[in-house]
């Protein structure tokens, strides 16, 4: 298994915001994390790489613990583990201080993948494959929210992560543009690239992931493929979700 | 204007020990702020304690007075005194360069503020050490968004030289004070006030053409 999380528990002071969670993710699978704001999406992305700790329960990355039972692996296989996961996040967050070709050659070399030129080669490739080549001298103020998104991507695919992780790609973004931001995902998907992605885009989640993780309340209130979950939900909390 | 003239060597030589004066504080306050404005915001209790009392002091109290007292006060320390005993113009920088640290710490400080938290996590999860985000991502982007303010203090610092006067260095106000008592004549100050009108002009020049520099990709 890609990912195996089991019995998680977060709590924010008295807010109980991951209650019991257990679920595996396989080699290339694509699951669409879906529930109400507030449900506990983000915070369980979160811990899978580590930008939270969680109370207890256990995740382990292809069979080695990243917290067992609560108890956290030390730094060093924290590190190694979190470093096969990329992430994207709702609001992009590049460096907007660097260009668009600094933001994803540096992360490169500063954590030691290879040369300047290894860098740069595979710096022109992955804009390529967002459509982005034209953009490599500009700064990211100057681009749109979809093409920011898709430099984030592309930054995240430079440390070429096992696992893609998106927390709400494309809510940031205006309707007309979320297209090329899911398209660029769809690729990834058909590139067998392991996927978790918090969305609202049910159209996302039915025609491109596999799986569906439905939450409520910090719960998995249903999981299944997707076909299952969007056309027999068990629930009727996910079948009202699904209505909406 | 013969007489604008005959005045000048005097008035630049003072211009010159301001300038140096304006150069040590400057190239020293101006990185020494940083660490400051980090232990401002430290964890560690007794440190962030430490940094807001030294910056509150040299805030809350006027530059010439710490000028006068780190000159004339700290010799008369009984026991170490007489080794800190410094002479005129390096009084003066240790002056100029504590106050302007904590001044710089304080407009550091809120800068770092302005940075958005969500950097820290975006540098976090492409695995990169704390020390190469806060110096590749968070202080730049801190600089940015401080440059105004700073620029606004290194303005006042170069106007803050004349007060070498309280400790009789031969500053351009103290020699164009010289020549005003020794003709009889308010020319030599006039002139001085030109002086600083010019340098400060350059200042500014310089000082837009760093924000413009900065300003990556933004229409400011
Ligand atoms: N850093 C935090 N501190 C305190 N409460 C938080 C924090 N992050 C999230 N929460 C709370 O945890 C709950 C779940 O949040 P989140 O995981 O962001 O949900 P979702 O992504 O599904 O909208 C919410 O009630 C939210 O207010
Ligand atoms: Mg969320």
């Amino acid at each position: 298994m890609m990912i195996e999380v089991a019995n998680l528990q977060k709590a924010f002071g008295s807010n109980q915001v991951l209650r019991d969670i257990s679920f595996e993710v396989a080699q290339g699978d694509v699951i669409a994390i879906l529930g109400a704001s507030g449900s506990g999406k983000s915070t369980l992305l979160r811990s899978l790489i580590h930008l939270e700790t969680v109370d207890g329960g256990s995740i382990a990355i292809e069979g080695q613990d990243l917290v067992r039972d609560g108890v956290y692996a030390g730094r060093e296989q924290i590190r190694r583990l979190t470093a096969r996961m990329g992430m994207v996040f709702q609001a992009y967050n590049l460096f907007p201080n660097m260009t668009v070709k600094k933001n994803l050659t540096l992360p490169f070399i500063l954590t030691g993948r290879g040369s300047r030129a290894q860098a740069q080669d595979r710096c022109l490739e992955l804009l390529g494959k967002v459509g982005l080549l034209d953009k490599l001298n500009d700064f990211p103020a100057s681009l749109s929210g979809g093409q920011q998104q898709r430099v984030a991507i592309a930054r995240a695919l430079m440390l070429n992560p096992d696992i893609m992780l998106f927390d709400e790609p494309t809510s940031a973004l205006d309707p007309q543009i979320t297209g090329e931001v899911l398209n660029t995902m769809k690729d990834l998907a058909s590139d067998h690239m392991t996927m978790l992605v918090v969305t609202h885009e049910l159209g996302f989640a039915r025609n491109v992931a596999n799986k569906v993780i439905f939450m409520h309340q910090g719960i998995i209130e249903e999981a299944g493929t997707a076909e299952a979950v969007f056309t027999q939900p068990q629930s009727p909390v996910t079948e009202a979700f699904l209505r909406l | 204007m013969d007489y604008i003239i005959s005045m000048l060597p005097m008035l630049l030589e003072g211009t010159v020990t301001s300038l140096k004066l304006f150069a040590f504080a400057l190239v020293l306050s101006i990185p020494l702020g940083l660490p400051v404005a980090l232990q401002l915001r430290s964890r560690f209790r007794p440190l962030r304690w430490l940094a807001n009392v030294y910056v509150y002091i040299f805030r809350s109290t006027p530059l010439m007075l710490q000028l006068v007292i780190i000159y004339f006060g700290l010799p008369r320390i009984p026991g170490i005194g007489p080794y800190l005993l410094l002479d005129r113009f390096h009084a003066a920088i240790l002056a100029f360069v504590l106050n302007y640290i904590a001044y710089f710490a304080e407009i550091y400080r809120s800068g770092l503020l302005g940075v958005n938290r969500s950097q820290f996590e975006a540098c976090q999860v492409l695995g990169l050490s704390h020390w190469q985000a806060q110096t590749r991502v968070i202080f730049p982007q801190m600089f940015r968004i401080c440059l105004p303010s700073v620029a606004n203090e290194v303005i006042t610092l170069l106007k803050d030289t004349s007060l070498l006067y309280a400790v009789s260095v031969a500053e351009l106000i103290h020699n164009a004070e010289a020549i005003v008592n020794r003709d009889a004549n308010m020319t030599a100050l006039m002139v001085a006030l030109v002086i600083y009108m010019i340098l400060n002009f350059f200042l500014t020049v310089i000082l837009k053409h760093l924000e413009s520099r900065f300003s990556w990709g933004k229409n400011l």
